[in-house]
């Protein structure tokens, strides 16, 4: 029996080129400190050896910033690293790898080649590395070719779609589900889907460990696997993520729904560690939606790492009281009519109508206010 | 609102403190040369209101006189709806405002702000020069230079005319919010567009370089990936390159064949070692029978040469002794015939002789006979001679043919007359018949006939006298003409001595036919005298004569020897010579021969010569090659020379055939290149060493900065600035949006408001432009003038009609403010200068209407232009 972690698509180096520099070095943090988190969950349960199953690095050529500081974190590790590239990183001569290889400390070791690989007495690495970023061919394949003495555990590690999910025929580097059958592997561990997923009993994606866009809220996570020969493995999911990014989405009907929606929000998560893709939806008033807007960028926006915001989908319908705030009568009335009958109208130029009444709307009400005061 | 007093110290020209005081309700006119400073009042007054007590802007500085440096004071008293105030400002130094009214004094900001609330204008700029915010008082208090032009009133005239207007056009204007938010809004789209071309500014346009500098950065950083990621394929085939490269160098099928070639050469080269030591002592013994063989064949040849030679020399002796026999033998054979021919020229020599005297003897012969010819020759000639000059004289009477002929024309010509005569004549025959005298005309007559040709008288002495006369007239000219016919005649008879012409004829034939004579006479002589050869006499008769003449007739002793045989003796003599001949064709014969033998001799001793040298020299040859070597050891020597030969040529043989199987050098060759292989592929191979070394350098330089990581992030940031980018122009967008509709409802308001405006204004205009509408724009700004359908733009009328349309916009103005309750005083500066006596009292009259409702005060330097208008008189000289 061997004790291993599984992980896979650390995807390191990733640049996150859309976000302010301060979550940008946040995200890039959070990543490198996910080896750290990786370590010790492997301390704590006992791992020795620490598989990822390819996408290391975001791409085929990141820093030396990143590489060395990610090898010296493993390195000042007890544990054995196994590193295979991945479509992201995959394998080519003198490039990614190569560095690699050359500052790797003698614990990390490269699986760029589809060799067995002992990893310790009795329990051996199938790796099925990439060469090219997409192939049309099963890289596991060869796994049919690698012996390995008998008796001994046979870990196989791979990187690319379970051809039931990837769907279309134009899906690359596909992988038969019951490769781990087929191949005498007593598990088979695969990256490249960044979510956690058990394809069968001895078949498992870990997901990412550090989750690195929208579209998944759970939070990053490697696999502790006890691996038996001839028999299923135990797996754990572990969870090592320290950003959540959330996708909401709120439907407000009135201006107190939004205080209802964030003390929801809140209690679910740390927002300091969350970044949220938020859409609003629904129709309010004019008035509304602008105490709505600015209750949302002045507060949850500051409160979470980030927020993307889209309020397209929530719709002002300007009351009476909206426009009468804007001016009961006078020039500014005659302006706040036509400009909301353009927005109703829609069309390209309703949008362009409807930010404008907003904009007068808010310019009103501060011309007011600055009057009163 | 009404002035009441001004007070200046250190403004401008008024450096001693002026008050000027005294204006009252109505019309006030200040009259004043030029240059005594009514304008400065008007400056003073607007500085007092408007121009803030701490403000250092040019304009203040200005205000001081010029070259001093004090502090410009002003104060002014006004009153508004009936309470007084007064303002008093003193600027630069120790500046300060106070404001004194019913409710007490304030100071400096306090005051001016009291002031400004009080008179309806707001807080200037730092310069004070924007019109926009001096209110009313700014619009009618009109300086001479902006009199003249017709401009829209300021916002708070607007703002405040427009609510004035609010009840009459029905529309309330919120217009001090509208004008707060276009204000914001024109400020909030600055940020984004330039307001007039829409040209992005501010963040818009810091979003679009950013954009494109994030595009830039996007491509160089692909650019860059790109380079790298070609340098590692590169790298890879130069890798692979080398890989094949390392694996043919290190090929051990071809370092065996190398090997197996080097061995080849070796036993080829040995081989070849073998084949030319047989080659060369082949050579040498074909050599050394050679030589055997060639001496062999020169002793023979010498040999056989010498004995050639002496047999040659054999013959040649014989010859020689046979030819010098012979050669005598003709010799002797010359002798002989020499001998014979000397005989026969002997004999030849005697018949000759006798010959020669025979022949003297024929000669002497023949000399005698032809004397005698010729002696009978010159008989004969002598005998012709004779009858040739008897012809002679008969010849010389020969008459010429001229001679004859003329004779003959004559003595026709007298016959001719004879007859003329005779035709006229009497013929008389006189015959006498006895002795009588007869005498004719008186002279004796003899008988005969007479022609008479003239009575004629015919006396016979004592016997009769006959007188006979001829019957006609013309018988004397016949007659003279026969007398002259006659006498040429007998002239020329005479003259030949001749008595007729028949005996003329007749002597002219006689002399011819005597010279023909005479030549034949003489051919005959020549015919006489042929000539004599022996006698060496030449033809002719002169010769024979001469030939005659000397010779003596008797000397002719011809001996008689009939005996004389020349015939016979010729014969003799004829054989004799051919004897001669004979003898000399044999002798010259012999001599021919002698002389060919002894040629033939002569040659045959040469070739004796020849053939003595040759077999001299050849036998010198022989013996020294006998000297040389023995024949038969040479003859020895080459057979077993040739023994050896054919040994060698075998051992030849088997040496050529060992080298076959191995060409030197075609080994080599192949050696060769594959030395040459292996060498251009350790050259490749550092080549390619020295480009890997240098794609991994590179490689190692570029990797550890992350380009793919660069790229990556550039295109995210590329994308990140494409979203900002458009959601800037979204909120850009909006923006203009908001503010075009503001624009244009404001403007739409602005036109609702116009009409009242018009129709105030228009009453004013009727009275200087009858019949015509002013028109305003949205500024309220008198634009056009509508005349008798045509419409004009108040900028191509007149200048004078401008002044006053703008005098009279000032003044429907300020009556629209009047109704609305602010203070409103206008003060116009030098005003209708330019005005026509007629619009002038127009002008005036609306003026003086006008000050009944407002305080208006006017400065003029034309105290006449303006004397028949009544109003209160002001003079600038009231001073303390």
């Amino acid at each position: 029996m061997v004790k291993i972690v599984h992980t896979a698509d650390w995807q390191l180096g990733k640049p996150f080129g859309g976000f302010p520099d301060e979550v940008r070095a946040a995200l890039a943090e959070a990543r490198l400190d996910m080896i750290d988190r990786i370590a010790d969950a492997a301390m704590q349960n006992g791992a020795g050896h620490v598989l990822v199953a390819g996408d290391v690095f975001d791409n085929i050529e990141p820093g030396d910033r990143v590489l060395v500081q990610a090898l010296s974190r493993m390195g000042r590790t007890a544990l054995q690293w196994w590193l295979m590239p991945g479509n992201h990183d995959h394998a080519r001569a003198g490039g990614l790898w190569s560095r690699v290889r050359s500052k790797a400390p003698g614990n990390i070791h490269v699986a760029d080649a589809a060799e067995a690989m002992m990893l310790e007495d009795g329990a051996w690495l199938l790796p099925a590395p990439l060469g090219h970023r997409r192939t049309r061919d099963d890289p596991t394949e060869q796994f049919d070719d690698m012996a390995t003495p008998a008796g001994a555990v046979r870990i196989g590690l791979a990187h690319g779609s379970i051809t039931e999910f990837g769907g279309s025929s134009e899906a690359t580097n596909l992988i038969p589900p019951d490769r781990a059958r087929k191949s005498g592997l007593d598990y088979l561990a695969l990256g490249d889907w960044h979510g956690h997923l058990l394809v069968n009993a001895s078949t498992a994606y870990s997901g990412t460990p550090e989750v690195d866009r929208f579209g998944r809220d759970e939070a990053g996570s490697v696999i502790v696997a006890d691996v038996l020969a001839g028999g299923p493995p135990r797996l754990e999911r572990i969870e090592t993520g320290r950003f959540r990014w959330l996708t909401r989405q709120w439907e407000l009907a009135q201006a107190d729904d939004l205080a209802r929606e964030l003390q929801a929000f809140n209690a679910s998560c740390s927002p300091a560690q969350t970044l949220l893709d938020l859409s609003l939806t629904g129709s309010l008033s004019l008035g509304d939606r602008v105490s709505v807007l600015r209750r949302i960028e002045d507060g949850l926006a500051h409160e979470v790492r980030w927020l993307e915001l889209s309020s397209e989908g929530l719709l002002a319908s300007p009351t009476d009281d909206d426009l009468a705030n804007i001016d009961v009568q006078g020039t500014l009335a005659v302006v706040a009519e036509r400009l909301r009958a353009a927005a109703a109208a829609g069309g390209p130029g309703g949008l362009s109508a409807r930010a404008a009444l907003e904009r007068l709307y808010v310019e009103a009400l501060r011309v007011r206010d600055e009057a009163s005061a | 609102m009404k002035l009441l007093s001004i007070e200046l110290a250190n403004f401008r020209k008024f450096r001693e403190p002026i008050t000027v005081t005294g204006f009252k309700d109505g019309l006030n006119i200040v009259v004043e040369p030029n240059e005594t400073g009514k304008s400065t009042l008007l400056e003073a007054l607007r500085a007092a209101f408007f121009i803030r007590h701490s403000a250092k802007s040019e304009l203040v500085r200005s205000f001081c006189p010029f070259g001093d440096d004090v502090a410009p004071k002003i104060a002014v008293a006004f009153e508004i709806d009936g309470a007084r105030w007064r303002i008093e400002k003193q600027f630069l130094k120790a500046p300060y405002a106070a404001l004194t009214g019913p409710d007490g004094r304030t100071g400096s900001d306090a005051a001016e702000d009291r002031l400004q609330t009080l008179l309806g204008f707001e807080k200037n700029n730092n310069r004070g020069n924007d019109p926009e915010v001096r209110g009313a008082l700014g619009l009618l208090w009109v300086e001479q230079a902006s009199a003249l032009s017709l401009e829209a009133p300021n916002r708070l005239v607007r703002d405040n005319i427009r609510s004035a207007l609010e009840a009459e056009v029905g529309m309330v204007l919120g217009g001090r919010r509208f004008e707060l938010v276009t204000a914001r809004i024109e400020e909030a789209y600055a940020a984004y567009r330039t307001g007039k071309s829409g040209k992005a500014t501010g963040k818009l346009a810091a979003a679009e370089a950013a954009l494109e500098s994030a595009a830039a950065q996007r491509e160089a950083t692909a650019a860059t990936l790109r380079a790298y990621e070609q340098a590692l394929s590169h790298l890879e085939d130069a890798r692979t390159a080398k890989r094949l490269v390392e694996r043919d160098l290190a090929d051990p099928e071809l370092a065996e064949r190398r090997r197996q070639l080097g061995e080849d050469l070796k036993i080829a080269e040995t081989a070849q070692l073998r084949l030319s030591n047989a080659a060369a002592r082949h050579g040498e013994t074909e050599a050394a029978l050679r030589s055997a063989e060639q001496w062999l064949q020169r002793y023979d040849a010498a040999f056989r040469a010498t004995v050639r030679c002496a047999e040659t020399l054999a013959a040649a002796d014989g010859i020689v002794s046979e030819r010098r026999a012979a050669n005598a033998a003709a010799l002797d054979a010359v002798a002989e015939k020499r001998a014979i021919v000397a005989r026969v020229r002997a004999r030849k020599i005697e018949a000759e002789a006798a010959l020669d005297r025979a022949r003297a003897i024929l000669l002497r012969r023949e000399r005698s006979s032809a004397l005698q010819r010729a002696r009978a020759q010159l008989v004969e000639v002598h005998r012709i001679e004779a009858l040739v000059a008897e012809r002679e004289e008969a010849a010389q009477l020969a008459i010429g043919e001229d001679a004859l002929a003329t004779l003959a024309m004559l003595d026709r010509k007298a016959t001719e007359a004879r007859i003329l005569f005779a035709a006229g004549a009497v013929g008389v025959d006189i015959a006498l018949l006895g002795d009588v005298a007869m005498q004719i005309d008186g002279e004796g007559a003899s008988a005969g006939r007479r022609d008479l040709v003239r009575p004629t008288e015919i006396l016979l002495h004592n016997v009769a006298r006959i007188v006979v006369t001829p019957p006609s007239v013309g018988g004397l000219s016949a007659e003279a003409n026969l007398r002259s016919a006659d006498e040429a005649l007998t002239a020329a008879l005479k003259a030949l001595d001749v008595r007729t012409y028949a005996a003329a004829r007749s002597r002219a034939e006689r002399a011819l036919a005597a010279a023909q004579e005479i030549a034949s006479l003489k051919r005959q002589v020549e015919t006489l005298c042929p000539g004599e050869l022996v006698l060496k006499l030449a033809p002719g008769s002169a010769a024979l004569k001469a030939l005659l003449g000397d010779l003596t007739d008797a000397s002719d002793d011809v001996a008689d020897d009939a005996g004389i045989d020349v015939a016979a003796l010729d014969a003799t003599l004829q054989a004799v010579r051919e004897e001669e001949s004979v003898a000399l064709a044999h002798l010259e014969s012999a001599q021919l021969a002698a002389h060919e033998q002894e040629k033939s001799l002569v040659q045959f001793q040469a070739e004796r010569a020849g053939a003595a040298r040759e077999a001299e020299a050849s036998n010198q040859s022989l013996l020294a090659m006998q000297a040389e070597a023995d024949r038969d050891a040479t003859e020895q020597a080459r057979k077993d020379a040739s023994e050896e030969l054919a040994r060698r040529a075998e051992a030849l043989e088997q040496a050529r055939q060992a080298t076959t199987g191995f060409d030197a050098e075609r080994i080599r060759k192949s050696i060769a290149n594959i030395d040459h292989e292996q060498v251009r592929g350790r050259e490749e191979r550092l080549e390619l060493a020295a480009r890997i070394a240098s794609l991994e350098t590179s490689i190692a330089g570029d990797g550890p900065k992350g380009p793919a990581t660069m790229a990556s992030e550039a295109a995210e940031r590329e994308q990140a600035a494409i979203t900002r980018l458009a959601r800037l122009v979204e909120e850009a967008d909006a923006l203009q949006l908001l503010r075009k509709t503001l624009r244009e409802v404001g403007d739409e308001t602005s036109r609702t408001f116009l009409g009242p405006v018009t129709r105030r204004a228009a009453r004013y205009v009727e009275r200087i432009l009858p019949g015509s509408t002013p028109m305003f724009n949205e500024e309220m700004n008198l634009t056009r003038i509508a005349r008798g359908g045509t419409v004009e733009a108040s900028s191509d009328l007149s200048r004078g009609t401008q002044e006053q349309l703008a005098v009279l916009t000032r003044l429907a103005f300020a009556d629209l403010l009047l109704e609305k309750g602010v203070p409103v005083s206008l003060i116009l500066d030098d005003p209708l200068v330019y005005s026509d006596d007629a619009r002038f009292e127009a002008m005036t009259d609306i003026l003086v209407e006008a000050a009944a409702r407002m305080q208006v005060i006017l400065f003029t330097c034309r105290a006449k232009a303006f004397r028949h208008v009544s109003g209160h008189r002001i003079a600038l000289g009231a001073r303390d």
